[in-house]
């Protein structure tokens, strides 16, 4: 498979970013919602209308597929291109955090000491 | 006494989706709740019940809604209340804390208003191809000529308000 041209995908929204994480496992539109709350801990909340949205946007990049559709509701999984794109990002914040981390050092609360 | 059906008129251009929530939520304050968009979603039919503190939001989808977007929203704890020309209209009770909403992040509200605009492109495209290819001295006769440029003011002013909307929404501080 040729290289994938990451500047076409990133950076990844929070949105875009949760719900490839989310969809690590197959999951259909609402649990992927409940589950991007908990893990992101309140910090992201994404409406059905921009989830709905996202999900044409990402089948028609070749991130997620459509796995199975029952009692009107379709269920995701992640591609092996979207775990790659997921994997560079993850790879570009890791960089930022560790810069960020440099100039404001991390604090458990979150406020500076 | 039987439910009660209160109908009301309203012009709204079509980036003014967030006035008509306002006012449908402002209805259902006073006990009307929507029941029915019809005529050109000019005419509103709402019933009348109890007041309530109601969240209204509106989608755009060019295309006949599916039934997994339906069950989606559904799933989500909103109400599909009615649909007119493309227009969805959702609801769903205001709980104390955060506002509920169906878009959750400025690039799809904007992607809502895009897809309008290619609509309104899109429904031009027949007239001008037809025009091109028939000679644009069909326009000569003075009535169809002033009806014609009638309707493209008002499809460029609707496209026009459209993109200034989209722009305060990129840049919400001017």
């Amino acid at each position: 498979m040729a290289a994938i041209d990451y500047g076409k995908y990133l950076p990844l929204s929070e949105a875009t970013y949760y719900i490839l994480v989310a969809l690590d496992e197959p999951l259909h539109g609402y649990s992927i919602m409940q589950k991007v709350e908990a893990i992101s801990e309140g910090t992201v909340v994404i409406g059905p209308g921009t989830l709905y949205g996202a999900f044409a946007t990402l089948e028609k990049q070749g991130l997620i597929l459509m796995v199975k559709e029952e009692a009107r509701r379709k269920s995701y999984a992640m591609t092996e291109r979207g775990r790659e794109v997921l994997a560079e990002q993850v790879r570009r914040l890791r960089i930022m955090v560790s810069n960020g981390n440099k100039v404001v050092p991390l604090s458990t609360k979150g406020d500076p000491a | 006494m039987s439910a009660q059906l209160v109908t009301k008129y309203r012009f709204f251009w079509d980036d003014a989706d967030h006035a008509i929530e306002h006012w449908l939520e402002d209805m259902a304050r006073q006990g009307l709740h929507l029941h029915r968009v019809s005529w050109l979603r000019c005419k509103f039919t709402f019933r009348r019940g109890e007041p309530a503190e109601m969240t209204y939001r509106l989608d755009f989808q060019t295309r006949r809604t599916s039934p997994d977007y339906l069950q989606l929203f559904a799933d989500a704890g909103w109400e599909h209340v009615d649909r007119e020309l493309g227009w969805q209209y959702w609801r769903t009770p205001t709980r104390a804390g955060r506002t509920p909403e169906i878009f959750t992040d400025t690039a799809s509200r904007i992607r809502k208003y895009q897809r309008l605009l290619w609509l309104f492109a899109l429904a031009w495209l027949p007239t001008l191809v037809l025009l091109s290819i028939k000679g644009w001295e069909h326009l000569a006769t003075p009535r169809v000529a002033v009806m014609t440029l009638i309707l493209v003011g008002i499809t460029v002013y609707a496209m026009v308000r459209l993109v200034l909307r989209i722009r305060s929404l990129r840049n919400p501080d001017r």
